[in-house]
């Protein structure tokens, strides 16, 4: 069966499934008909450099995969369809063992055109440390990105992916797993699109490996951003946060969802998820479903917790009995509650680079 | 008591069962017939009788849930449920005129002995049908109606119509369906304008036959002004075979009522509790659900209130222990419609010898309301590697004055406290029964007296060789 054919075979989830309750496939489908396959698909530009535009050394290699290699992840409707249109091959980014970076690497994706899909494949060595930042800039109307990652024992990785998407739609569906020992930070920086699905996956199959999962929406006008994270911990004395900050202004409105699951053996497991949402508009929406499903009792502690509320007047009164204008206070305000979860994504070097696309996002954005 | 039962009920304290002595028993299994001979015994009205045919077909064409347990619901043979079981010649007043075996099983739970200390007002049901019923003289003078369902149809039939389904709608859910198809039994209350009810009034429902299903639908209306507090508990038999109780409450808060709901599920480990309680709260309105779940296989239940009044205000408080072979999938809803309304839920639970308990809440702000307050904690505690723990909650807010906080979190016992309390002279499983009525204190303090005392007592039952 090809990858079409799967695609057309996978079943259309119910929205029962609290996973497309809010986005249901047909919504975020391109043409909104989940038979249709797109006539055409738009190629990908995939660049990869250091942020510093030094060029890459002997210890990262990328390369295009045309082969299918095999699935370790089971398909759903949304990584079977990416598949299905992903024909350009799939993207390798490899660190090799031990490789240490003092840059940033910045892999940019764009496209022009209708559809476009892709895929990337990571692998980060046993001890490398490095940063990835992924930045989505496509032209096209409909954005596919399906990633999956190893990440080697003893490795430190942090990684983030950037939504600077103009008026296009972006699904992405993510699975990584960590080794033994890795420390791996995980930022989604949503400033664009109009419309996004995100199910990002990670697995903690490493004893002792360490994950800080870190989101940072800032939606306006009539975006829709529905981001599902489920984390796994399947070896003992793993650790994970999950701290997503989501700000929503106009008519636009943002789901966080987010799933702890501690498996049974997981034994001194530490895991939180925390949702904040910012609602900045009356016609604006925030929906949070924080879930855990716990099968160990030799559990360090396994909590979660989700908070909702306006910008607050305290803080206004403050900023504007210093000069500031109202808007102009807002937007300290926004940035500053944007900025909790951006500065805790990696380096200082990847801290300003995303601080500046923050305050572009904001600029371009009225809320 | 057989083995298999013993097995299936361990130190369930209520798990024996008399003989049947049915009067009328209907065959097993459910047809659009038993749905229509229900309501011709009962000499039912006609729009009654349409209303249980038109939701016995939705019943019938509505799928099964495809959250929660599935496995568990999947496997719940409808047909080999009764549906109608009548034990006694009717409702009576006096407990000297209940049958002997029957009055001998509510004596054994203290319901005669606690009605004349501390209730206004008692409705007992076994099986299908209400037994007995009192309601104390001075409340009655007041104008308060407190009757078993059927009673209050045949006596209230306007206020019945008017109020039937106006919250819980029969298309609400594949068991509302059933409930409001073939539902027997439960109790009516109403209490006028400005009457305040000080003593608590219950309803206690007890299952006897094995296969027996039991669909009692309650209907509460509290007129402005007016309080109550409605206690009910429930227990049965421990049969190897499976039992079905699939109940609807529906309550009416009207301006600046009050009603607490308060709740002990003691069901024995072969009954499905599938539950659909819901309340709408008008104008400065109070709706209390206090929702302890210790019993049966599978429990359902999340009450709910609609805050449809401006300054209404909901509070849920429920615990629930999941043993061997349960799993509790309790939780609770609140819908913010109106400006100024505020909500507070506490959910407790300890998992146990495999148990499963899970809290499953929805928060919703609507986008005109204005100003609201929402407040939800969720505590769990697993106490073996056996056993489970879930959370999944949901909060969706489309207003940007709301407040709203929600936390939750999944723990073991302290070895701490256990330590602590050891080192004072408690044995271990003393020392966790401690823990444990320390966990579920906010509710158990919520509880009458009598109830409270009893549940510790339970709990420190549930307890016994949990360490070690």
């Amino acid at each position: 069966m090809n990858a079409v054919e799967s695609y057309l075979s996978t079943p259309v989830p119910d929205r029962a499934q609290h996973l497309w309750r809010y986005t249901p496939w047909r919504h975020i489908h391109p043409s909104g008909a989940p038979s249709d396959m797109p006539e055409e698909i738009s190629p990908a530009t995939v660049t990869l450099t250091f942020l510093d535009g030094t060029e890459l050394t002997n210890d990262i290699t990328i390369s295009v995969a045309t082969e299918t290699s095999e699935n370790e992840y089971e398909d759903d409707v949304a990584s079977a369809f990416i598949r299905a249109i992903a024909t350009d091959g799939t993207i390798k980014i490899n660190v090799n063992e031990g490789a240490v970076f003092e840059q940033p690497l910045l892999l940019t994706l764009e496209s022009e055109g209708d559809v476009c899909g892709l895929q990337v494949e990571l692998n980060v060595g046993r001890n490398a440390d490095c940063e990835l930042i992924t930045m989505i800039e496509s032209g096209s109307n409909w954005f596919g990105l399906l990633r999956t990652g190893i990440i080697g024992e003893g490795a430190k990785f942090n990684d983030v992916v950037v939504n600077r998407l103009g008026a296009s739609r972006l699904l992405r569906w993510e699975r990584i797993s960590l080794g033994h020992d890795s420390e791996v930070k995980i930022g989604t920086f949503g400033i664009g699109g109009i419309q996004t699905k995100a199910d990002l996956r990670y697995l903690l199959n490493g004893r002792g490996c360490n994950l800080i999962v870190n989101g940072s929406i800032f939606s306006a006008g009539s975006q829709h951003n529905d981001h599902h994270i489920e984390i796994l911990h399947e070896a003992p004395d793993t650790f994970s946060r999950l701290n997503w900050h989501s700000s929503c202004a106009g008519k636009s409105r943002t789901i966080g969802t987010g799933m702890l699951k501690i498996a049974k053996g997981a034994k001194g497991s530490d895991s939180a998820q925390v949702f904040n949402n910012l609602l900045l508009s009356r016609n604006a929406e925030a929906d949070s479903i924080p879930e855990l499903e716990v099968l160990e009792n030799e559990v360090v502690g396994c909590g979660h917790g989700t908070a909702n509320g306006p910008v607050d007047e305290e803080q206004m009164f403050y900023l504007e009995s210093r000069g500031f204008t109202e808007a102009g206070a807002k937007g300290i305000i926004i940035a500053a509650f944007l900025n909790a979860t951006v500065k805790e994504m990696g380096s200082k070097t990847m801290h300003s680079w995303l601080n500046k696309q923050l305050s572009l996002g904001l600029i371009a954005d009225t809320y | 008591m057989s083995n298999d039962a013993r097995d299936v009920v361990g130190d369930y304290k209520a798990g024996w069962h008399d003989p049947e002595n049915a009067t009328i028993r209907f065959d097993n299994g459910l047809s659009e017939q038993v749905v229509r001979d229900i309501s011709e015994l009962k000499n039912e009205p006609k729009w009654m009788t349409d209303l249980r045919v038109k939701s016995y077909h939705h019943f019938v064409n509505q799928p099964m849930p495809t959250w929660g347990n599935s496995e568990i619901l999947n496997n719940i043979d409808f047909d080999a449920v009764t549906y109608f079981l009548r034990s006694g010649k009717g409702t009576e007043r006096d407990w000297d005129d209940v049958p002997e075996d029957i009055k001998r099983t509510f004596d054994r739970l203290g319901i005669p002995e606690a009605e004349q200390k501390w209730l206004g007002g008692v409705t007992a049901q076994y099986e299908s049908e209400a037994v007995y019923h009192s309601i104390r003289e001075d409340l009655e003078s007041q104008g308060v109606i407190f009757l078993d369902m059927d009673r209050g149809l045949k006596e209230h039939e306007d206020i019945v119509k008017q109020y039937f389904c106006s919250v819980v709608p029969y298309q609400d859910n594949k068991f509302s369906a059933l409930n409001t198809a073939v539902w027997s039994g439960g109790s009516f209350i109403y209490v006028p304008k400005g009457v305040s009810v000080e003593m608590p009034v219950q309803a206690y429902f007890r299952i006897n036959a094995k296969n027996m299903g039991q669909f009692e639908r309650t209907l509460i209306i509290v007129d402005e002004g007016a309080s109550i507090h409605y206690v009910e508990g429930c227990t049965a038999p421990a049969y190897s075979t499976e039992s079905l109780h699939s109940a609807v409450v529906e309550i009416i808060a009207h301006k600046g009522a009050k009603i607490r709901y308060s709740t002990v599920q003691n069901w024995s480990t072969n009954v499905y509790n599938l539950v659909t309680k819901r309340a709408l709260a008008y104008e400065n309105a109070t709706v209390e659900w206090v929702d302890g779940n210790i019993g049966s296989k599978l429990t359902m239940k999340y009450p709910a209130v609609i805050l449809k009044g401006e300054g209404s205000h909901a509070e849920v408080i429920s615990v629930a222990y999941s043993g061997k072979g349960q799993h509790q999938d309790a939780g609770a809803k609140v819908h913010h419609l109106a400006s100024n309304t505020t909500s507070k839920i506490l959910s407790k639970s300890i998992s146990k010898d495999g148990g499963r308990g899970s809290y499953r809440g929805l928060i919703q702000v609507a986008n005109k309301a204005e100003n609201c307050r929402v407040n939800v904690v969720c505590d769990a505690l697993i106490l073996d590697d056996e056993s489970q723990s879930d959370t999944y909650p949901t909060m969706e807010v489309s207003n940007s004055t709301c407040r709203s906080e929600h936390e939750a979190s999944v723990s073991k016992v302290s070895d701490e406290q256990v330590f602590y309390l050891m080192s004072r002279g408690h044995t271990e499983d003393e020392a966790m029964a401690l823990i444990v009525n320390g966990f579920f204190e906010p509710f158990t303090r919520e509880l009458p007296m009598e109830y409270a005392v009893e549940l510790n007592k339970l709990m420190a039952l549930e307890m016994e060789g949990s360490i070690g």
